[in-house]
């Protein structure tokens, strides 16, 4: 038994030692990503004035750069796509606790139009996006929190940490999807082969029915995180290629309750129902993100929004 | 608490200080420790199920000596039947009960008749199966006059609650179990070392490949109709091995775990996906509840004796029960009947036992013959996983026709992530490949290495079962 327990003990000291080994992958994998946006966040580099947050919607359809040429205001595009709104709040409340970030005048939310707060297979909390970042203390607390990972394990072994993405040591590149700007938005400019171009005309009703309690909270959160920190909110409603949601809008002001607006486009606007501006059912394509962001940045300088502050 | 978790990280060795330190004067000690440790094991998974499991224990161990104890024949069959129905009932309503009062409602259906069925809203109690199947084979073997009953509750309830087996076996038997825990246990240094390889492999089985599969076969499956023909057979190989590493990574970690504390458990696999035919596949693959129905059912139904006719009928039977054991759910009853009439060619031949040795046996490599014969049974066997898996037959037959398309030879759509669980599944194929003459893959696996490197090969293992393990999966075998 002596000799079990001494050889375990042993073992058990040699690969702590090893395990230390691993901060060299995890340090690394931070400069393999191409997508830096998550790690402005974590080194407390975003300065921006507007922050977009978002999906692939908001990722796709605001062109940020647009908006401080138009506005003479710096903006910056925070939106992820394949994010849902537990993620759109974390990025928020990043901003804003981890110590560099300035805090943002205006948060423009772009919200998908109908799913925000329902179950939905294409949108999540992107942990794939916050393994490379395992080396910032903010994003393992997160992970912990999350019940990703486990609390006391997480802060004596290196390798419960990672996952197999860490260890892909392969320098990522932009794709014909998902390249991104130097102010973080990433339009794109060609369509979806299996686009069918049909715009959809059937009315739809919104129904409250299978909302999910985790995202209810999440909007709820993000939107006392703005009126505590004295930041406008503003929920964006992107064209999809079909008529809005009935009662999507209103569904979207209840969730602010009295805190900040929700802004729809012109639906009679000729080119929110012509093909050629969309990439697909529900995104438009980098012409249409350009007058969709003009008619955005349009209204806000005649609303005059951003010296309310 | 599951086997890949952090609780059973903690239970496991707090359990073994106590076997070994403190309660190691006394076999009652060790017990009852033993029999605490296994209630309270399965109470954290849902407490309410315990008394169910206790119920169980109980009934079996009355029944078992009030009918060895009987004076007649009329008492001994009352108190066997007793247990019998008690025991089947409990499976019938919490496994069945839904199945059966479904397929009823859309049999009248058919004949124009709706009726309403009252379907139970119950979750199934974890090793339902398992430990019933335990008390089925002590009552059975008592009314058989093969044992004699346990009078000791503590040491029966041990046999049927010993935490490494108790939620997803091996189906233990009495004679093989109950004298292990009834006679004094001795540490012994290379049954524990031992014991702890066979955790690490299991562990490496379940949470590295296993686990890995399930990601992959998981979307494949859920979304069929978006893949192409080569993507879909990707999914069923991919659960193929997610259901082998699953089972098989439980069955290790169940041993491995046992033989820390001195007992020594049934085998439950042996290789199966290295089997030449069909015939030795179910020879090695959850061999534990195989072995239960051919002594259980198989041979009191006549077995192999009689005629033609009756083989067929006893083969189908067995392979169809075994289906159904799974749950209650046509494919499952369809995977069953599938695998009958894969077997069926090789007993009508006699040739269901010309694979009785180990495949290539003292060799690095199979002849052609063995290699065509384990790629055939593989293909067979990946077929009948298809149904496993789906969710119902319709689903089973849209996914078998999306594999019969012209997309059928494109390459695979799968992410880029696909190919590092592809090399694990390589990598678990090699080394049980070389580890298949022994126990477990793992056994004598680079035994004769210089530590330093036998070390560093462990530590890889577990680096992968550390970064690969995201939150805790459970156990396929759970649900049945």
């Amino acid at each position: 038994m002596k000799k079990f327990l001494i050889r375990l003990l042993i073992f058990g000291a040699f690969f702590f030692a090893l395990d230390k080994l691993f901060i060299f992958v995890r340090n690394a994998s931070p400069d393999l990503e191409v997508d830096r946006r998550l790690e402005m966040i974590m080194k407390g580099e975003v300065k921006s004035d507007i922050v977009v947050l978002g999906s692939s919607r908001g990722a796709r359809s605001v062109i940020a750069e647009q908006l401080t040429d138009t506005l003479k205001t710096s903006a910056y595009n925070l939106a992820f796509p394949g994010s849902d709104i537990t993620f759109h709040e974390y990025v928020l409340e990043s901003i804003l606790t981890i110590k560099g970030n300035k805090k943002p005048k205006l948060v423009v939310l772009v919200v998908d139009d109908s799913d925000e707060l329902k179950p939905s297979k294409s949108l999540k909390f992107r942990l794939d996006r916050m393994y490379p970042l395992v080396k910032y203390k903010a994003i393992r607390d997160k992970m912990v929190e999350r019940k990703e990972k486990k609390p006391i394990v997480n802060e004596l072994l290196v390798l419960h940490q990672l996952n197999k993405s860490n260890f892909l040591f392969k320098q990522r590149k932009f794709t014909k999807n998902d390249s991104i700007m130097p102010c973080g938005s990433m339009p794109i400019s060609h369509q979806k082969k299996t686009f069918d171009k049909k715009f959809g005309t059937e009315p739809y009703n919104y129904s409250r029915e299978d909302e999910l309690i985790q995202k209810i909270k999440a909007m709820r959160s993000l939107v006392k995180m703005c009126k505590d920190n004295n930041i406008q909110l503003i929920i964006a409603i992107p064209p999809n290629f079909r008529k809005t949601t009935i009662g999507f809008k209103e569904r979207m002001e209840d969730m602010l309750n009295g805190y900040g607006l929700v802004w729809t486009y012109d639906e009679t606007k000729p080119e929110y129902s012509n093909p050629d501006y969309f990439f697909d059912n529900a995104h438009l394509q980098k012409i249409g993100s350009i007058v969709y962001t003009g008619e955005f940045a349009h209204y806000l300088k005649a609303s005059k929004i951003l010296n309310k502050n | 608490m599951i086997f890949n978790s952090l609780d059973f990280a903690l239970f496991l060795p707090i359990v073994f200080v106590l076997y070994w330190f403190v309660t190691n004067k006394s076999l009652t000690l060790q017990n009852i420790l033993l029999l605490v440790s296994s209630y309270f094991f399965y109470a954290f998974w849902d407490p309410r199920f315990l008394l169910l499991l206790m119920f169980s224990t109980f009934l079996d161990y009355f029944t078992g000596i009030r009918m060895h104890d009987a004076n007649g024949h009329k008492w001994r069959k009352f108190w066997f039947w007793l247990s019998i129905s008690v025991n089947v009932g409990f499976l019938a309503v919490f496994k069945y009960y839904n199945f059966f009062a479904e397929s009823f409602a859309g049999l009248l259906e058919n004949f124009g008749l709706h009726v309403e069925v009252w379907t139970l809203q119950i979750i199934l109690p974890v090793g339902i199966s398992f430990y019933t199947f335990h008390g089925l084979s002590y009552v059975i073997d008592i009314y058989k006059e093969r044992i004699k009953p346990e009078r000791n509750f503590v040491d029966y309830a041990v046999f049927v609650s010993f935490f490494p087996l108790l939620v997803a076996g091996p189906i233990e038997r009495a004679t093989h179990l109950l004298p292990q825990i009834q006679k004094k246990r001795v540490f012994d240094y290379s049954q524990a070392v031992d014991g702890l390889r066979q955790i690490l492999w299991g562990l490496f089985k379940k949470v590295v490949v296993a686990d890995g599969c399930a990601e992959y076969a998981n979307m494949i499956f859920n979304g069929a109709d978006d893949y192409s023909g080569s993507t879909l057979v990707m999914g069923a190989i991919f659960f193929t091995f997610q259901i082998y590493c699953d089972f098989s990574g439980y069955s290790d970690i169940a041993l491995g775990t046992a033989r820390l504390f001195g007992i020594e458990l049934l085998r439950n696999f042996s290789y199966p996906y290295f089997s030449r035919d069909i015939a030795e596949f179910w020879r090695r693959w959850h061999i534990s509840l195989s072995s239960w129905f051919r002594d259980y059912l198989y041979i009191p139904l006549g077995g192999s004796k009689g005629g033609t006719w009756m083989k067929i009928r006893n083969t189908f039977i067995i392979f169809v029960v075994s289906g159904f054991w799974h749950g209650a759910n046509w494919t499952f009853i369809v995977w069953g009947a599938l695998n009958a009439l894969y077997f069926m060619p090789l007993m009508l031949t006699n040739s269901n036992r010309s694979n009785l040795e180990i495949v290539a046996q003292g060799k690095y490599f199979p002849t052609v013959r063995e290699l065509l014969g384990m790629v055939i049974t593989f293909i067979m066997a990946v077929f009948g996983w298809i149904f496993f898996r789906a969710q119902d037959m319709t689903h089973a037959i849209k996914y078998i026709q999306g594999i019969f398309t012209d997309a059928l030879f494109k390459k695979p759509d799968l992410p880029e992530l696909a190919d590092l669980t592809i090399f694990f599944i390589f990598f678990m194929l090699i080394i049980e490949w070389i580890g298949r003459e022994n126990k477990y893959g793992l056994e004598q696996f680079g035994k004769r290495w210089y530590n330093p490197i036998r070390w560093l090969f462990y530590s890889f293992l577990i680096v992968c079962i550390i970064v690969l393990s995201g939150k805790e999966q459970e156990f396929i075998y759970f649900q049945f």
